[in-house]
């Protein structure tokens, strides 16, 4: 059935292509195209050019971000992504295919959504959700910080690193929520519910990790926004890369571009607080060990000055008196006694003078009688009495002849 | 506990240092009775050991609290 058997007119292929590529390049046809479908086959040079396909249903192209145009999107081409891609269709020559050069790309569905967006958004603000005046400062010395986030994600731990780096006192109180998918609106707001019954909260980071704008969509849920709004401490948002603004960001009492910096904003450095309280402690210290040491000094001053001002000494020295006055009154006793025995002697001489007995000396005698009293009287002898003779140097017995 | 005891027992750490300080200076009167030099002399032995005490308790005391500061500052984990 063929009706080219006798060809009459030959083109090179590469004229051919040549002319494809002049007709779809030259006029505006195929030029600032808005063009939508699914990403497959994502690859990425090591220059940073991305190439992939956009295929639905019915067909598919190739398409080719390059690393210039690339630096300035918003949504990177992923495999299985829905997106709206911006560019130009060319006729790439070596291999007689299309290909769309791609300067822009958005999320698919992106429009619509953004109008819902941006009513809800003017509508949250004009009852004054967003105002400036509503925004609560963050406590300048926190100690109890709630954090809503995911328990698998970067986040929670990015935001523990900065607790533990700046102030480790802080007491972190993790209520876990999906940040994504379909429950995520649901769990983030029963984490807050949780955390709005603990206890001397001071604040609340909400974080999540940078995702593509459709994985941010919970965090600009109304529920949501109005359950921050209503927070009763205030509330700093960390969600998403710093090119993401979310509602959630809007009603946040602060808004920090990353989970970290939410943590760094929340959180003072109390490292140089830390110092300077360190060195009073210090000064107290040493202030307190003077006192105690000043003290010291003068107990040990007071107990040797108590030592020998000690009563012994002055007992001593009473003894000391006394031993003195003892051997005074000696020596006095000890002249009395001779003085005494020389007056005794005199005395005695003296009797010895006047003594009847120094009559005896003479050649006279005392007669005693037998009872040995003196008989001075010759009529007081009896005839035969004995009696004795007391004479100068003894006694001698006699008996009584004659009596008148 | 100890340490309110010890405020509750008595004048004070200083009242009693300059209370020893003064029978101190007392005994140095030569011309002091003996009876009351005796006197003095217990009252000062006994608020020598009292200073002593104290000035131990409340050295035990700061270094109580320094101890337990340094355990509370320690970062747990």
């Amino acid at each position: 059935m063929s009706t080219s058997s006798a060809p009459e007119r030959v083109l090179r292929v590469g004229q051919l292509v040549t002319r494809l590529a002049e007709r779809v390049q030259t006029g505006d046809e195929f030029k600032d195209l808005w063009v939508e479908g699914e990403v497959v086959q994502t690859t990425t040079s090591s220059l940073g050019h991305t190439y992939f396909t956009l295929r639905d249903t019915a067909g598919s192209l190739r398409c080719v971000l390059f690393a210039t145009q690339a630096q300035a999107v918003t949504v990177m081409p992923r495999d299985g992504a829905k997106l709206v891609v911006h560019g130009y269709v060319e006729l790439y020559l070596r291999d007689g295919r299309c290909q769309l050069r791609v300067d822009d790309v958005r999320a698919a569905g992106a429009g619509e959504a953004a109008l819902r967006l941006e009513a809800l958004r003017r509508r949250l603000e004009a009852e004054g959700l967003f105002r400036p005046e509503r925004k609560r400062p963050l406590p300048a010395h926190p100690r109890r910080i709630g954090v809503v986030t995911s328990p698998t994600g970067a986040a929670w731990h990015d935001i523990q690193t900065v607790v533990a780096r700046r102030d480790p006192r802080v007491e972190l109180v993790f209520a876990g929520a999906l940040v994504q998918g379909t429950s995520a609106v649901e769990s983030l707001i029963a984490a807050f519910d949780g955390l709005a019954r603990v206890r001397g909260l001071d604040a609340v980071i909400l974080a999540r990790g940078g995702g593509a704008p459709e994985d941010l969509w919970p965090f600009n849920d109304e529920a949501l926004v109005r359950a921050i709004a209503r927070f009763p401490v205030p509330v700093c948002t960390g969600v998403g890369h710093e090119s993401d603004t979310t509602l959630v960001d809007h009603v946040a009492d602060v808004r920090a571009p990353t989970p970290s910096v939410a943590a760094e904003l929340v959180i003072p450095d109390a490292t140089a607080e830390v110092r300077i309280a360190q060195r009073h402690r210090q000064r107290i210290d040493a202030r307190m060990h003077a006192a105690i040491e000043s003290r010291r000094r003068r107990l040990l001053a007071a107990g040797r000055l108590l030592e020998r001002r000690a009563p012994a000494a002055r007992v001593a020295a009473f003894r000391q008196r006394l031993d003195e006055d003892r051997r005074t009154l000696d020596r006095a006793v000890a002249r009395l006694v001779p003085h005494r025995r020389q007056r005794a002697a005199s005395a005695r001489r003296r009797l010895e003078a006047l003594s009847p007995l120094a009559v005896l000396g003479r050649g006279y005698a005392i007669v005693e009688g037998g009872d040995g009293r003196v008989r001075a009287d010759a009529r007081s002898l009896r005839a035969g009495e004995d009696v004795r003779l007391r004479m100068r140097d003894g006694r001698a017995g006699a008996r009584v002849t004659e009596a008148p | 506990m100890t340490a309110q005891k010890d405020e509750e027992r008595g004048p004070g750490l200083d009242a009693a240092l300059e209370r020893l300080e003064a029978i101190a200076d007392r005994l140095e009167d030569p011309a002091l009775d003996l009876d009351e030099a005796v006197r003095l002399y217990e009252e000062g032995l006994r608020l020598h050991a009292e200073c002593a005490k104290r000035l131990d308790a409340a050295d035990l005391r700061i270094t109580q609290l320094a101890d337990a500061l340094a355990k509370q500052g320690r970062p747990a984990g």
